[in-house]
């Protein structure tokens, strides 16, 4: 068993008078248990996209079972306008849009494909799938 | 204008043979946000909860959604309600989170496995002129 521990922070120092500080914390684990810790990972990969792509598979359901899945995608792009947009299942459902240097994490209960569309060439696009098997 | 700055580290040092440690940031230009704790009304797509409006920002808009329940198995079911069948495009077991750069178009919904389930959510953009809160 694996321990996989997520922290995201929020900060912002001028949105509104009081100062946004929020931290939290998440020990990766599966749908079943709150102290049993996702096995397994594709590690952190990275898909370089020549061109354009419309529609591309990212992430497979077939490949994972469905349980508490965790996904991270960046576009690795450093220009902002170079965009991948994130699809789910067979109608391209837009989960929504990474513009250059967003990062997106989320759960992946596992019963749909990912899929991407990307706006122009030489996007790279970095991902990592935690997964229960 | 504002800047939020949002952070996340993924660590592991037994998931692979070798140490996963992955640390990034990304800094947004906002016009507004809030970081909101509500509690969710139902457990089907009926009456669900806005957290994410169509339209109310521009291009960037960032979603920041938590589920605060203690069980594991009392699940947040954020679901997109601009398609016919309400599809749930994120399932948030206890104490887990999310934060997803979202179509700005798109209004997203969240109903729980249990009434009266706690949430923190929080949405961080530019605002879109011409469609405030109602």
């Amino acid at each position: 068993m694996a321990t996989t521990n997520a922290t995201l922070t929020i900060t912002s120092a001028d949105l509104t008078g009081d100062a946004l500080s929020l931290s939290t914390t998440a020990t990766l684990t599966t749908s079943t248990s709150a102290t049993t810790g996702l096995d397994e990972t594709t590690g952190v990969a990275r898909k370089n996209y020549d061109a354009a792509v419309t529609n591309s598979a990212l992430i497979s359901a077939a490949d994972y079972g469905t349980g508490a899945n965790k996904i991270y995608i960046k576009n690795n792009s450093t220009t902002a306008s170079n965009s991948v947009q994130i699809e789910l299942g067979s109608s391209n459902l837009v989960l929504g849009k990474l513009y250059g240097g967003d990062w997106a994490f989320f759960p992946y209960e596992g019963t749909n494909d990912i899929d991407i569309t990307t706006s122009g060439s030489n996007v790279v696009v970095e991902y990592m799938v935690i997964y229960e098997s | 204008m504002a800047r939020v700055k949002a952070s996340l580290t993924i660590n592991s040092t037994d998931a692979l043979s070798t140490p996963v440690s992955l640390s990034l940031s990304t800094t947004m230009d906002v016009d507004s946000g809030s970081v909101i704790r509500a509690k969710v009304a139902t457990t089907a797509s009926s009456g669900a909860m806005t957290v994410h409006k169509a339209d109310e920002k521009l291009v960037h808009s960032y979603l920041y959604i938590r589920n605060l329940d203690p069980v594991k198995e009392n699940f947040l079911y954020v679901f997109a309600d601009t398609a016919a069948d309400d599809p749930v495009v994120m399932k948030i077991g206890g104490g887990e989170f999310a934060f997803v750069p979202v179509q700005e178009d798109q209004l997203f919904k969240a109903y729980g496995t249990k009434t009266e389930q706690l949430l923190e959510y929080g949405v961080f953009g530019l605002d879109n002129a011409s469609n405030f809160l109602a």
